[in-house]
This record gives C-alpha cells, sequence and structure tokens, in this order.
C-alpha cells in the first residue's frame, strides 16, 4: 500500500506545484556495484550477496506563506556497505507540517530540533553517517516577549523505518538580553543566558535491576560577545541512567563545555575545553552504535578533510573525557615581506583528548553493573591518551595563477579505543593494553588556473606511521575541464602496512558533471578499511571495490 | 497580559517536567522474577523448548578481575538456569592466561585460542553474548552480559535442540546424538559446533584484591572442541521452519578430567557472521 500512497501524494503535491509553484524537491540517489577483490579482502567476509546495492531520498517540501509542509520517502535496496544494516527496505520516513503565525511556530510529525550546543538534546540527520534520530511527535516554539524564547517538545525518535520505544520531552528557555537591556548594545555587548530541561520515559522490564523508567537531564549556557570576543558556556547534568553504554551504573552524568574566540581582520583565536563523565542519553537505555541518542556531545578536535589525516579520525569517548582545542589563523598582510603580493596564511591548531579519572568504589569494584561505577575527580586527569594533533599549514598565493598550501600533522591515535571500540574501564584494568599510534603526516597541495577557466589541483601526502596501517603515501590530480565537468584521480599505496600482503595500492578514479542544480559522480576504485567520523561520531567503514554512481538534483 | 496564553504554554511544559527524574536508591529488585523452565530433560536427553543464550567468557587464572565476570555468570545462571550457556574459556593474553609456580593448572586449549584470536581478544576478562556484533563491536564486557541476555531471551527460538548423551566409562568416551530442527527460516550457511567444558575445577585464581585464592572453584572451563573450533557447515543454503540436522559426535576424555563434571555444549550458528542461533549443554554422565 506505501508506494501506492506515496504516487497519490506525489500526484496531489505535483498538483498544487502546477498552481501556485511552491513545491521544491530534493532527490539524491546513490549505487555502488561491487567487484571481489581478493587482495582487498581475500575471505570474502564484505563482498555483498547483492552485487549492486544502492540507496536514496527525496524529500518534498510545500509552502504556502506562513505554512509549510513536506515529506521524504526513502529506498535502501540493499544499504550500502558501511552503513547501519537497519536501513533496509523502503517508506515515507519523515513527514510534517508546520506553521509559523503571530508569536507560534507549531510544527506536527517530524522534526530536527537543538537545545544550546546539544548537550542535553539534539535531533538530526547526518546521512553520511546514517544517522537519523529525527522526532516524531510535536514542538511548539513561542515568543514570551523582552527577548525571551521558548521551545517545548514531546515525541518519539526514529529508528530506521521505525520508532524508538522511549518518549523525549524538553523544555529550553532562551533569554537574549538586549532587547530586556539595551545598555547593553550601547556598549557592545550582546548576551544570552539559557536553560533547558529533557526527560525520557522508556518502561523498566529488566528482571534484575531497579532500572529509572524517567531519566531527566538538564542544562545552563551562556554567551557574550564584546569587541571581538564570543565566549559561550554550557553546563549539563543527568540523573542516574544505567544504559548498555555505560555498563548500567547509577552515576549521574555530567559534562561541561566552554568556547572562547576571538576575531578581527586577518586574525582569529579559538579555544575551546570540554569535560563529558558518563553523558551518553538515548531513548532506549539498551541502544548501540548511534541509535537513538538524544543528545549531542561536540568533539573538541579539528575534523581533517585530507585523506590520509582523515584515516585516524576522532571519536567523542560519549563515557568520559577531558579534552580541549587550541586554533589560531593568521594572514600575513599583503605587501609585505613574507605576504607578498597575496598575503599568506598561516594556521595552527591543536587538539587533545584524555580519559577522565575513574578511581574504584570503596568496595574496590569500578563499572560494576547496579553500582555508582566510580569515583571521579573533576580536576584529575585518567591514564589513557585518546588523541592528541598537532597541524599547521601555511598558504600562498604566489601569483594569479598558482596557489599553494603544506600543512604538516603530528597525531596520536589510541587505535585500541578509537578504532577497535575498546571502553576506559576495561583499559583501566588491563593498563598498557592499549596501543597508541604516532603518525606524522605531511601534505603539499597546489592550484594551478589554465587557459580557458580550467584549473589543476595536486595534492601529495605522506603519512609515516609506527603501526596499525603503517606508512602511507598519496597523489591526487583533479582536473576542473569547465564548469560543468571534474575528473580526478587519485591513489593512495599503503607501502609500509605491517602486514605485506596489505600493501597495497588504493587508486580512485572519480567523473563529475554538474548541470545548474544536479550533480553526477562516477566513481571507480578501491576504499580501504576504516572509521568515516561527523562531529565526532563514527562508523566503520569496510574495504570494498567497484564502481560507483551518486545523484544529486533540486526542483 | 500580552502574552497570557505563553505563558499558560511555559506552566504546562514546566508541569510535564516536573516529576520526570527517578531517583533509584536501590538498584537491584529484592524479588527477581521467577526462573521459567526453559527445557526438560528426560533421563539423558535434552528437549529444548525456549531459547538459550552462549556466553563466552574469556578469563584466566592471573587475571584479577577475572573472577567479577565469573560472578555475572553464576548470577545468571541462577535467575535463568539452563537458558543460559557460558563457557569460560582461558585464552587471550598469556600474562593472564599462562602458567607458573603460583598457578601451575594449564586451563588453555588450541581450540581456545583458536576462538580468542578469531574473536580479537586482546584483553581480559572479555566476552561474547551469542557472538553478537561480529565484527565490529562482539567484545562485549561482563558489565553488559545481563542485559544483552535478557534482550535476546525476550526472542523467540530460531531453532531448537534435542540431545542425547551417553558415555562409556570404560575407555571414557563420551557419544552425544544431537538433533537441531529450525524454528524459523534461515537464508545463510549454518554451522554446528560442539565444546566440551568442565566445572568444579580447584585451583588457584588471582582474586581482585590481588591476593591468591588456592581454593577456588572453576566452572565451565572449555576443554575441547571436537569437531573443529568452529564445527562444520550443515548447511550452505540455510534451511526453512522445521528443517531438521542431526548428527553423532564421539571423543575419548582426557585422563585428567572429571566426566562428572564435563558437559557437552552444541551451538548452532550463522556461517556468515558467527551469530549464534541457538545453544544447548547436557552432561556428559547424565
Amino acid at each position: 500500500m506505501k508506494p501506492i500512497f506515496f504516487l497519490f501524494v506525489m500526484v496531489v503535491a505535483f498538483g498544487v506545484n502546477a498552481q501556485q509553484e511552491k513545491l521544491r524537491a530534493i532527490i539524491q540517489s546513490d549505487a555502488q556495484w561491487y567487484l571481489r577483490d581478493k587482495v582487498l579482502d581475500p575471505s570474502g567476509e564484505y563482498f555483498p550477496d547483492e552485487r549492486l546495492l544502492g540507496q536514496g531520498f527525496a524529500l518534498f517540501t510545500y509552502t504556502d506563506g506562513d505554512f509549510q509542509a513536506g515529506i521524504r520517502y526513502e529506498n535502501y535496496q540493499n544499504v550500502m556497505l558501511g552503513f547501519p544494516t537497519g536501513y533496509q527496505g523502503e517508506g515515507i520516513t519523515y513527514r510534517y507540517a508546520r506553521i509559523r503565525r503571530d508569536n507560534w511556530d507549531i510544527t506536527v510529525g517530524n522534526f530536527y530540533e537543538q537545545f544550546g550546543s546539544g548537550l542535553i538534546f539534539r535531533s538530526y540527520e547526518e546521512r553520511g553517517l546514517g544517522l537519523d534520530n529525527a522526532m516524531d511527535g510535536v514542538r511548539i516554539i513561542t515568543k514570551l516577549g523582552q527577548g525571551l524564547k521558548l521551545k517545548g517538545v514531546i515525541g518519539r525518535q526514529r529508528k530506521y523505518f521505525s520508532k524508538g520505544e522511549g518518549i523525549v520531552r524538553g523544555i529550553d528557555l532562551n533569554w537574549s538580553t538586549n532587547e530586556a537591556l539595551p545598555f547593553l548594545g550601547k556598549k557592545g555587548i550582546i548576551a544570552s543566558l539559557g536553560g533547558s530541561f529533557v526527560s525520557k520515559f522508556q518502561r523498566n522490564f529488566d528482571p534484575i535491576l531497579n532500572l529509572p523508567n524517567n531519566v531527566g537531564a538538564f542544562a545552563l549556557r551562556s554567551t557574550l560577545n564584546f569587541k571581538g570576543f564570543n565566549w559561550t558556556n554550557e553546563w549539563a547534568h543527568k540523573i542516574n541512567d544505567p544504559s548498555y553504554d555505560n555498563g548500567y551504573i547509577y552515576k549521574p552524568g555530567q559534562a561541561i563545555l566552554s568556547t572562547l574566540t576571538f576575531s578581527k581582520k586577518g586574525l582569529g583565536i579559538l579555544a575551546s575545553i570540554k569535560r563529558i563523565d558518563n553523558m551518553s542519553f538515548r531513548s532506549d537505555r539498551n541502544g548501540q552504535q548511534f541509535d537513538l541518542f538524544i543528545n549531542f556531545l561536540p568533539p573538541t578536535s579539528k575534523p581533517h578533510t585530507y585523506a590520509l589525516a582523515a584515516l585516524y579520525p576522532y571519536a567523542t569517548q560519549i563515557n568520559g573525557e577531558v579534552g580541549g582545542q587550541f586554533e589560531v589563523n593568521y594572514m600575513i598582510p599583503r605587501g609585505s615581506f613574507l605576504g607578498g603580493k597575496y598575503g599568506t596564511r598561516l594556521s595552527l591548531n591543536s587538539a587533545i583528548s584524555n580519559s577522565i579519572d575513574k578511581s574504584p568504589l570503596d568496595d574496590d569494584s569500578r563499572g560494576l553493573k547496579g553500582t555508582q561505577g566510580y569515583v571521579s575527580d573533576i580536576f584529575k586527569l585518567g591514564p589513557i591518551l585518546y588523541f592528541s594533533d598537532i597541524n599547521g599549514s601555511i598558504s600562498h598565493k604566489f601569483s594569479k595563477k598558482l596557489k599553494s598550501k603544506f600543512t604538516y600533522f603530528s597525531l596520536k591515535y589510541n587505535k585500541t579505543v578509537l578504532n577497535d571500540g575498546v571502553g576506559d574501564i576495561t583499559l583501566l584494568e588491563n593498563l598498557g593494553m592499549d596501543s597508541i599510534i604516532n603518525i606524522n603526516a605531511f601534505v603539499w597541495e597546489n592550484q594551478f588556473k589554465l587557459m580557458n577557466g580550467q584549473t589543476l589541483r595536486s595534492e601529495i601526502q605522506w603519512a609515516l606511521a609506527d603501526g596499525f596501517r603503517g606508512d602511507m603515501a598519496m597523489g591526487l590530480v583533479e582536473w576542473t575541464i569547465n564548469q560543468k565537468w571534474t575528473l580526478a584521480v587519485q591513489d593512495i599505496y599503503n607501502y609500509g602496512h605491517p602486514t605485506t600482503s596489505r600493501q597495497i595500492h588504493y587508486p580512485i578514479v572519480s567523473l563529475i558533471h554538474f548541470n545548474g542544480p544536479t550533480r553526477v559522480q562516477l566513481g571507480y576504485g578501491r576504499q580501504q578499511q576504516g572509521v568515516f567520523c561527523v562531529g565526532g561520531v563514527c562508523r566503520v567503514v569496510p574495504p570494498s571495490n567497484g564502481l560507483s554512481v551518486s545523484i544529486t538534483t533540486s526542483l | 497580559m500580552k502574552y497570557l496564553d505563553q505563558s499558560f504554554f511555559l506552566i504546562l511544559l514546566l508541569s510535564l517536567c516536573i516529576s520526570n527524574c527517578d531517583l533509584i536508591d536501590e538498584p537491584f529488585k529484592t524479588n527477581p522474577n521467577p526462573i521459567d523452565t526453559s527445557s526438560i530433560i528426560r533421563g539423558d536427553t535434552l528437549i529444548q523448548t525456549q531459547r538459550a543464550v552462549l556466553i563466552e567468557d574469556f578469563t584466566g587464572h592471573r587475571c584479577k578481575n577475572c573472577p567479577k565476570a565469573s560472578k555475572v555468570i553464576s548470577a545468571l545462571d541462577s535467575l535463568y538456569g539452563q537458558k543460559v550457556v557460558p563457557m569460560a574459556l582461558h585464552a587471550g593474553p598469556s600474562n593472564f592466561t599462562g602458567v607458573n609456580s603460583d598457578y601451575p593448572t594449564d586451563f588453555t586449549s588450541q581450540a581456545g585460542d583458536d576462538i580468542a584470536t578469531l574473536f580479537g581478544i586482546f584483553a581480559l576478562p572479555l566476552g561474547l553474548v551469542q557472538r553478537l556484533d561480529y565484527p565490529d563491536s562482539h567484545q562485549k564486557t561482563y558489565t553488559a552480559w545481563s542485559s544483552l541476555t535478557n534482550l535476546e531471551l525476550i526472542q523467540l527460538p530460531e531453532a531448537l535442540f534435542t540431545l542425547t548423551s551417553s558415555f562409556d566409562s570404560s575407555n571414557r568416551v563420551a557419544v552425544l546424538d544431537y538433533s537441531v530442527h529450525l524454528t524459523s527460516t534461515q537464508s545463510g550457511a549454518l554451522g554446528i559446533a560442539a565444546y566440551l567444558k568442565e566445572t568444579g575445577i580447584i585451583s588457584p585464581q588471582l582474586m581482585p584484591n590481588n591476593t591468591r585464592n588456592d581454593s577456588y572453584i572453576h566452572n565451565n572451563v572449555f576443554r575441547d572442541a571436537p569437531l573443529g573450533p568452529f564445527g562444520t557447515e550443515v548447511s550452505a543454503n540455510g534451511g526453512v521452519s522445521g528443517e531438521k540436522f542431526s548428527g553423532t559426535i564421539a571423543t575419548a576424555l582426557d585422563p585428567l578430567w572429571n566426566p562428572e563434571g564435563c558437559e557437552w555444549v552444541m551451538i548452532l550458528y550463522d556461517r556468515s557472521n558467527y551469530r549464534v542461533l541457538q545453544p544447548a549443554a547436557i552432561l556428559v554422565r547424565p
């Protein structure tokens, strides 16, 4: 019945479109034809039975003045390798109606929302990960005057093609102080204060434990902006929430995040610190991977886009971590000795993430189910280094036709935690069993402007690692032929892999075509096994070889 | 009262939030749910009627936290009875499983090492519950075993075993007739593996307080895999509900093993991801 219903909705929707031209659509389709690669995957463990896997979606949005409605159809026949296998089949996964009138903004159906930086509530979609914890319920936003804005949400979260059993309820109050206190604005100060409360309800059927049916969390936040400085702070607390993530301990959770930035012409500085203690918050206490997360714990490290550095991504440790980041971006002025005719950009970024202190309880137990789990001193570091990153780059435009950038990365990557997914409690009982990989990587990127609007971009990358994947080198050439066509060729050679049979090449050829809002990409090559992360949330990428097609368009 | 409606809305939301926190003072229930009988043993025969769960506890006699994991197994055993099939594999890092003058009993076995290698056991204690989530997140810490077991047990059985055990005491040969029928349709290749485990071995164990317990009782110790660590394939293409696989296994017990304490463990599993569809256990000498 579902396809028939869907067709009916589409016919009606296009009828409306013809009359009012207020219908918009975004359509995306991805597919990969997998080829058996006995070098990459000797046992055929990852080779799919289907050979061809494909997935896609179409989002239709209809707007009429202050009214908006939309539906999203998704199709997984079957889901591509590396994405959660719960995505199987097809159907309408997102539909909503929204009206904004007077001081009210009301949505029924599905919606995405975030309170503050998301420490206790963030409902969002990250298609690249296969993460979608959209709410299905009601959201009401209203203004109370004097800069006060109130949000209320209630509903259940999406879990693939169904919903989690837990009910999520939340309230958020934000006060933009400048409306009530205009003298702040006169002094160049922009400030806001906020507070939120979120609770989940999930019935307890555990035969042994008294699990809380209702778990509440609250957060307080502030933002202060003054003469180029911007300082945001958020503190969150969660009551006892025994879950699969924390080993069913009853310790309350805490999180604090503070970020200070400064910017003026040619200079940008960012400093950020974060401490998380037992802050996994899901609407299903038995949830795993990234199913049914109610909150989002932002990473304090810079996501890397260069391929070799990106092979060592950082994943937020929801059960506990303390970390920080510092970044400076500086533009040496044009016309100076070092700046040259076009100026020179310098960037320095460093980040570190470490375990928190988790000392045993009085009875010498640690992390034991049904207990408080551990004792943590907020001012003490744990013994496990998760990740550290020092990277710097210098970018210079030599002429109108040539730009060049050199980047260096020095990474320490705890493979046991970040790649193998071993938790800190296990490691604390087996100290020294984790494996920390030291990586030094270099990237030299050049961009040449050629005749007739063509450009040629090249990357030479080299990563030296003392274990895990070993040493690698990479070359990339990307030729933008014109506004419609781009051709890219790259190869990663893992010449230093500790296992001789894995010392192989990972070539990829891509052809990209743009036609107005339509983008078509064809790719062929090998994808190496790894971990792919967005915003500190990661999924495992299995090795594969094959031909991929991706089409995106908007109407 | 320009914002009267909004104020009512605020009060409504605040009232929703109030009392939406259950603070728990006593985490454990005083009267856990009664035990269901999952199997019927008629003389030397086990006839399964419900789903069971295999818990593999990778352990070592020089691993001080491993007794904590064994406690979890004991608790589950007393709660669920034969619905839980535990095995303690002394395998993994040799600094925890190796023999020395203080810990002289060698509990390791080649088959146990092979299983630990496949599942990448790098530290102890770690476990597998029904071998779920291989290859990405199959290693489960003992704190998670109870909930995973509970989650597994509330599902319908996918297959059920009937086991008949006999023992030739003069030659110390254990014989097992097994039959397993599918109660759900399976599309992947299916395998059967047979293991022997021994309970009630008294030998030293390092305890969580760093002391040596000379009279520690080691239970469910993995001994051997007569069909090999991963057994044998019984179907390349799965099978429909009602389909049956049967056979007979015979093996001689090591002279050091006590037949009274030995048990057969049988599993039917999905060969593509090692997920156990159903385990079963029966005494070698019922």
